[in-house]
């Protein structure tokens, strides 16, 4: 009967008043209101986690910056402070940028660049008023995090990773929740769950993700300005500046068979060049025209044996990759063993990488080139006194051979000293050495020992690298450090090269058994090296193959270890489209289970309510007539009122119970229970009672 | 409330496109709704989209300085941004809305909805807001069970059906990145009547006195059932000179032989606009559902026979509320 109306109106709510209340809510503010105390510690504990790292190497204004904004931050608001409007603000911003521009000379680069994140990230605190603000602290005490890992990340900056990525969570979670805090325990319940969700994820995104090779853009600087390492060049003291250093330069693990400590000769820069005092490379654009080695697999001769190994090399800024003496097959790729059998990287080592590599131990080796006139090369009217000499003991030996064990002799005789503090020497500095001071470290031999030989006429050269090592019995490798830094020489003799080592005949135990052995007995020497305590030194060598695994297989991990995880999975020489077919596969995958797991119903308790209200139309849908699915409760007890009257008065009393029930707030567990019961006992006959239809008449 | 992603003027359209394909795919909802996941919307916010360019950042230089443990932060805060889209879609599907109330008004006055968002799981839910789509409410949590009632009070101004307003339930638990949203529809017609005319008061009682007034005898069994338009030379004493003296308006009084129930008869009605008879008869009805006697509508074009009780009232009310004007000028 009834007609639509074409006059309906459907105004809009102009007003609308919201009494939205849940049992046992905390009263709700609106979103986005002011940063309540508890979540301003959250931030502050982020920001702690996040800067600590940075505090030995930023200008301490930066620090102090933050803190007096933290301050400033809290006294607002727990004791009502002010905080400063827009215009104080945009000068503050002025004017730290200035102090960072004025600290460091620029804006770019690690130090300058994280100064300028803490200031930024000072001035964001003074400004956290909305859900949006609190999170942009967030983001920045992230990427801050993420630049201090540009200093750091050894095994010490784990727990860091972890405390940041937790805090952070934790930091994220209570900031969204304008109506009040979670308890720390069920944030921190909430929290571990996303992250145990989340890490498989992280885990498949870190293996799987496509690891470019090399960088994009120029390196700053990094962060400690004098990084210690070999160099391309030798002056007298410079290795011994080196030997000062317990810094790790690499680590090595034999497969199988491992060398003695005297064969342990870690061969790097070949320096030909004399200028009388220094030692230097050839030129790259010299080096490069050596007939390159390719293919160069000496057979190892009868006796000879065969290493191979594995070194772990940390980021040095150089070239060479340091191999066992002479290389015989290497898996580091972008590199070429040059005509000098120089093992060398196309582009200086600036991260941690880890290449394995087969040698032999042979002290006598033949170059793809012939030694040349740089390698006869004396400086003129440099050391004339050690030249003479050369001369005359030449003149007495018998040989080459002769001569050169001759000088050995000298060395080992006559009172040379083996010391980390030899006097500085002047202008003529083999001179000097060897009529002087007779007091040297190991450049100081090789370099008068090189130059003795190329005054007799013999081509000869200097080598720097590193000898020995110490070996870490609690994981099986060798340690070798900056004092392992070593220089030797090479002697031309009847067609090929040959290792001299002055340093051998002065301080033996220095080949044998390390610095630490050879140096003891000189008073002053105290080396920065390990503790003297025996269990110190166990604890210190535990720590230490802890750092090496986690070298090894976290932090050496790039482009080479992503292809291998990739063949060892069946992945023939995989290109990077395949890495990264396999890693959306491998993602899509987890997140399609996820998915899957997230569309599952959730565990619904039932409501004995709503349970006997649909038994009821259950019965009622058979007997009378079904409920429309969009008709009300009420509705549909009056139609059904209408059609049955015998049965109109019980329905429509149970209807209005069940909305009561279901509806007018909690009500006692009992209610439902006779409500239940009051469905299951009514009686549904299929037709009226006669008498109660004419009763309904009357 | 709306996403904050969508709330800029950049993306209304978007958003109306998203509101309008939901409708299509939903279509309208019953009283009671159960947000399966299905009917789940997600988006991140302005806030997660600020964070994916910072991840994506740190991602660029990790891969610059071939830097793991960049790579390893960078890629656990994506997992868990990632991690906590399921973890929002979790915390919504499977709620229940309810729309209850919603009894009709007469129009000048507010009706009152309320909404019951309930929790039916073990599991406690976090954070939900619910309300008009087009208007931000606070968000509160819902432990296992619990439910939270919103009463929205919506103006009137006119008589007939007024749509119920879609309604939009959201979540940004856990972290704030992302938005999770469901629209519902609800389907339930909520009726206004039209205005009682007060101005006008033309009903039993004073009628009654002015009959008494004028002497006149009621003839035999006939009894007065309402007032109409006079006819040429009308009896003086049927005049209803009470109801002139208020309203300026002449108007008979009839009488019908005893039937016991009286006829409301729009074309009885001197008004000419159609919504002011609309408003007499509203009043006319009140007066005679007080009065508890049976009573008829008449509309052009539509007949509510005679009768008694509340639901018959609430019958010719959302008659006279729905009633299509034009059909009132087609039958003249």
């Amino acid at each position: 009967m009834r007609t639509e109306s074409a006059s309906a109106a459907a105004s809009c709510p102009q007003e609308s008043t919201h009494s939205w209340e849940a049992p046992g809510a905390a009263s709700a503010g609106p979103r986005g209101s002011a940063t309540s105390l508890g979540q301003l510690a959250w931030l502050t504990l982020l920001i702690a986690v996040a800067v600590g790292p940075h505090a030995g190497s930023i200008h301490p204004w930066v620090i102090a910056a933050l803190g007096a904004s933290l301050c400033w931050r809290l006294g607002a608001a727990r004791l009502g402070w002010q905080l400063p409007g827009r215009l104080l603000r945009a000068g503050l911003t002025i004017l730290c940028s200035i102090g960072v521009l004025f600290t460091y000379r620029r804006i770019s680069g690690l130090d300058a660049g994280s100064a300028l994140l803490i200031v930024m990230l000072a001035l964001k605190l003074l400004e956290t008023h909305s859900t949006r603000d609190r999170s942009i602290v967030i983001l920045i005490a992230c990427f801050v995090l993420f630049a201090s890992f540009l200093r750091e990340q050894s095994v010490a900056s784990v727990p860091q990773l972890a405390a940041g990525v937790v805090v952070a969570t934790l930091a994220l979670l209570q900031s969204a929740r304008p109506s009040g805090l979670l308890t720390p325990l069920r944030a921190l319940q909430m929290s571990g769950r996303l992250l145990l969700h989340a890490l498989p994820l992280a885990l498949a995104l870190f293996l799987l993700f496509p690891r470019l090779p090399g960088p994009f853009w120029a390196l700053p600087a990094p962060g400690g300005s004098g990084r210690t390492g070999l160099s391309d060049q030798m002056s007298p003291g410079d290795i011994t500046s080196l030997a000062q250093s317990d810094e790790v330069a690499f680590r090595v693990r034999f497969n199988g068979p491992e060398p003695v400590p005297a064969e342990l000769y870690w061969r790097g820069p070949v320096l030909e060049r004399f200028d009388g005092r220094r030692w230097r490379t050839l030129p790259d654009s010299l080096r490069d025209q050596l007939p390159i080695l390719r293919n160069y697999a000496p057979a190892p001769r009868p006796g000879q044996r065969v290493f191979s190994y594995e070194i772990t090399l940390e980021p040095n800024q150089q070239r060479w990759l340091l191999p066992l003496e002479t290389p015989v097959s290497w898996s580091a790729p972008d590199s070429r063993l040059a005509g000098t059998l120089e093992l060398l990287r196309s582009r200086p080592l600036d991260r941690r990488i880890a290449w394995s590599g087969q040698s032999v131990v042979t002290g006598r080796f033949r170059d793809s080139a012939q030694p040349s006139r740089l390698n006869r090369d004396l400086a003129t009217n440099t050391n004339p006194r050690a030249r003479a000499l050369a001369l005359e003991l030449r003149a007495a030996a018998g040989s080459d051979e002769d001569y050169l064990q001759r000088l050995l002799q000298m060395f080992r005789d006559q009172p040379f000293f083996y010391t980390l503090q030899p006097p500085a020497l002047g202008e003529q500095p083999v001179d000097e050495f060897l009529f002087g001071t007779r007091a040297g470290f190991c450049e100081h031999y090789a370099s008068a020992f090189a130059v003795l030989a190329r005054a007799a006429g013999l081509p000869a050269r200097v080598v720097a690298g590193y000898q020995g090592g110490e070996r870490n019995p609690v994981a099986d490798y060798w340690i070798v450090r900056q004092s392992d830094a070593h220089a030797w020489t090479e002697i031309w003799l009847a067609g090929q090269w040959v290792r001299y080592d002055p340093t051998a005949a002065v301080a033996p135990e220095r080949i044998e058994n390390g610095l630490d052995a050879a140096l003891p007995a000189l008073a002053g020497n105290s080396l920065p090296l390990l503790g003297t305590g025996a269990w110190l030194q166990k604890l210190a060598l535990n720590w230490d193959a802890v750092n090496a695994t986690w070298d090894r297989w976290v932090l050496a991990f790039g482009p080479d270890q992503q292809s291998a995880l990739l063949e060892g999975l069946g992945l023939k020489s995989p290109s990077l489209r395949d890495i990264a077919l396999v890693c959306a596969a491998t993602v899509s995958a987890v997140l399609l289970l996820f998915t899957w797991l997230g569309m599952r119903p959730t565990t619904v308790t039932p409501d004995p309510v709503e349970e006997a209200w649909q038994r009821l139309c259950r019965k009622l849908g058979k007997r009378v007539r079904p409920r429309a699915p969009t008709e009300s409760a009420a509705d549909y007890a009056t139609a059904v009122a209408a059609l049955r009257p015998d049965l109109g008065p019980q329905v429509q009393a149970l209807a209005a119970t069940y909305l009561r029930l279901r509806y007018d707030g909690p009500s006692p567990p009992a209610d439902a229970k006779s409500f239940a019961r009051l469905v299951r006992e009514l009686p549904v006959p299929l037709a009226p009672a006669r008498g109660s239809v004419a009763r309904a008449r009357k | 409330m709306t996403p904050p992603l969508l709330k800029s003027q950049r993306w209304r359209p978007l958003q109306r496109f998203i509101q309008k394909w939901a409708r299509r795919r939903q279509g309208s909802d019953g009283d009671v709704v159960e947000l399966h996941a299905g009917r789940v919307y997600i988006l991140p916010t302005r806030s997660g989209v600020v964070f994916g360019l910072v991840f994506f950042t740190m991602l660029l230089g990790a891969l610059n300085y071939s830097n793991n443990m960049g790579f390893a932060l960078a890629f656990l805060l994506t997992a868990i941004a990632v991690v906590s889209i399921h973890h929002c879609q979790r915390n919504l599907a499977g709620l229940r809305l309810s729309v209850s109330g919603c009894e009709p008004v007469f129009a000048g006055q507010n009706m009152e909805c309320t909404i019951y968002v309930t929790n039916p799981g073990r599991v406690a839910r976090w954070q939900i807001a619910a309300g008009p789509s087009a208007e931000r409410t606070p968000a509160v949590d819902l432990p296992g069970g619990g439910s939270a009632g919103l009463t929205l009070r919506l103006a009137t101004d006119r008589r007939g059906r007024l749509r119920c307003p879609e309604l939009r339930v959201s979540t940004r638990h856990p972290l704030g990145l992302f938005e999770c949203w469901a629209l519902i529809y609800p389907q339930r017609e909520l009726l206004v009547y039209p205005t009682p005319a007060t101005s006008v008061a033309v009903h039993r009682p004073p009628a009654d006195n002015d009959l008494d007034s004028a002497g006149e005898v009621t003839r035999g069994t006939e009894e007065f059932v309402g007032l109409r338009p006079p006819a040429p030379g009308e009896s003086l004493a049927r005049i209803a000179w009470k109801a002139w003296a208020r309203s300026g308006v002449l108007l008979a009084k009839d009488y019908r032989s005893g039937s016991g129930s009286a006829w409301l008869d729009w074309s009885a009605l001197p008004a000419t606009d159609p919504e002011e008879r609309l408003s007499l008869l509203t009043q006319l009805v009140i007066d005679a559902e007080a009065e508890g006697q049976p009573f008829g509508l008449r509309l052009p074009g539509i007949e509510m026979p005679p009768k008694s009780g509340r639901e018959h009232f609430h019958r010719c009310l959302a008659l006279l509320a729905t009633y299509d004007v034009t059909l009132a000028i087609h039958a003249h």
